[in-house]
């Protein structure tokens, strides 16, 4: 009893490591973080005369003021090099290009995963008035691959790896998985402390906002929807980090979790954040919804470990 | 081992940065501490962040903000001119997944002023080296206030609507 307990408070977070993780997990996850950060900064290229040149709608001396002195704004860099901001940015958007591509192949991730890290730090201090969750939520996913090993089964430079790595990409994916839990956590308790997410108001008043519609949102719809939307809204988002460890309610939950996001892609306007939000889901907890799905198709007593 | 004191340490400093969400916070009082959480981590920009859909002040109130963007040029007495915005919103100049960030720029208005006004100068001379035949811009903020009642089942939205900023921009 007492060597369980130590082992309990020893491991922590890192206990049962092998819960609720796959094979080639980690990796899966690096793939969809970079073809992801690609989608992202594409949108961006599409309408790069607004936001990405010196002279776009944002001017670069606007985010350059705004600006901490440890930011390295890409107008700093030009001037402490003396190049011009054009060729400057030509080569920060094909080298940001190149390392996300390297890091969807597995080539070299941990470099080509700080290298893209660090010009997407340089595009979010340059594009910072455009930002919204969805960049959160990209940075710290590309931090996590800086860190750990992911170009391994699935890369093009196959390699095996071994149980040390398979461990370290463990503790990887525990990270990402309790990383979100704290994140739903956040932001679930922030809407608890607002009488306006029990009473149906504000999602009724966001999905009826014209500057987020992307779909129009029907109007004619009874108000006991809104209000129990909220509800599930508020305690889906608090209670993640428990209800995510009950078996078959997890699969309920991320069912719930999954559609939110598609409906704030589609009636809010946020499809990029709707997409990544519903990727790391995935990512993070198929496996366990793989041993819930296999369960409920043929029983057995002996769920809920590694597959 | 350094693995695990690598996320260990990460999620920490994310807990730090989400306890902002407690009402009464006095370790982020201090200056310092916000400057190494950003130091250590560099996500600065987007770390503030973990509060999307919520308003900071926690009132439950909702509002949203437009601007009406007019491009003219001539006298009092035959005044020439045309929207650049439309609706209230400059979005339709770039594609459907980029209206958020248009849109978050546009929040920016309620929420830091001294940025704002430094974002609207700068929007201003987009658009006025954008249409150089009307030299004369006129752009307005409005904030909408939003309330919602309910009425036959339903609810029904009023909206109380304040001039914020407005200004006239030249190249001059």
């Amino acid at each position: 009893m007492k060597n369980k307990l130590t082992f309990i408070l020893k491991e922590n977070i890192f206990i049962f490591l092998d819960y609720g993780q796959a094979k080639h997990q980690f990796e899966y996850f690096r793939i969809a973080i970079s073809l992801f950060s690609l989608l992202n900064f594409g949108c961006f290229l599409i309408d790069y005369r607004i936001f990405l040149v010196p002279n776009g709608i944002v001017t670069w001396e606007v985010t350059n003021a705004n600006s901490f002195w440890f930011e390295p704004h890409l107008l700093k860099i030009s001037s402490l090099f003396s190049i011009s901001d054009t060729y400057l940015l030509a080569i920060s958007t094909v080298f940001y290009v190149l390392s996300l591509l390297c890091l969807m192949l597995g080539l070299y991730t941990r470099l080509t995963a700080t290298i893209a890290f660090i010009f997407f730090l340089l595009f979010s201090i340059q594009l910072y008035p455009f930002l919204y969750g969805v960049d959160l939520y990209q940075s710290v996913c590309l931090l996590i691959l800086c860190v750990f090993p992911s170009g391994y089964s699935l890369s093009l430079s196959s390699k095996t790896a071994n149980a040390q790595i398979i461990q370290q990409q463990k503790i990887g994916v525990r990270g990402l998985q309790i990383y979100l839990a704290l994140t739903y956590f956040a932001a679930g308790f922030g809407k608890m402390q607002m009488d306006s997410w029990f009473n149906g108001e504000f999602i009724f008043l966001s999905l009826s906002d014209p500057t987020y519609q992307l779909v129009n949102f029907p109007k004619d719809i009874h108000y006991f929807f809104y209000i129990l939307s909220g509800i599930i809204v508020v305690f889906a988002e608090t209670l993640y980090f428990v209800f995510i460890l009950i078996p078959y309610f997890r699969t309920l939950l991320l069912l719930v979790i999954i559609t939110m996001h598609l409906l704030i892609s589609l009636f809010m306007g946020l499809v990029p954040f709707g997409l990544l939000l519903i990727l790391i889901n995935i990512v993070s907890w198929y496996p366990l919804i793989f041993v819930d799905i296999k369960n409920v198709v043929k029983p057995s007593t002996s769920y809920d470990y590694a597959l | 081992m350094r693995y695990k004191l690598f996320i260990s340490l990460f999620l920490s400093t994310q807990a730090c940065m989400m306890s902002k969400l407690v009402p009464e916070r006095p370790m982020h009082n201090s200056y310092y501490i916000e400057v190494v959480m950003q130091i250590i981590f560099s996500i600065s920009k987007v770390n503030h962040l973990y509060n999307f859909f919520t308003d900071p002040g926690k009132s439950g109130n909702y509002s949203y903000t437009t601007n009406n963007i007019y491009a003219f040029k001539g006298q009092p007495e035959k005044i020439e001119g045309e929207f650049i915005s439309k609706n209230g919103t400059i979005k339709h100049l770039v594609c459907p997944l980029n209206y958020p960030r248009l849109n978050q720029i546009q929040s920016i208005a309620s929420n830091d002023t001294t940025l704002y006004n430094a974002v609207v100068r700068s929007e201003a001379l987009f658009f006025l080296k954008k249409y150089k035949s009307y030299p004369i811009l006129y752009v307005e903020v409005l904030n909408h206030r939003l309330k919602a009642k309910i009425a036959y089942n339903k609810f029904l939205k009023t909206v109380e609507t304040d001039t914020i900023y407005s200004n006239y921009f030249s190249m001059n």
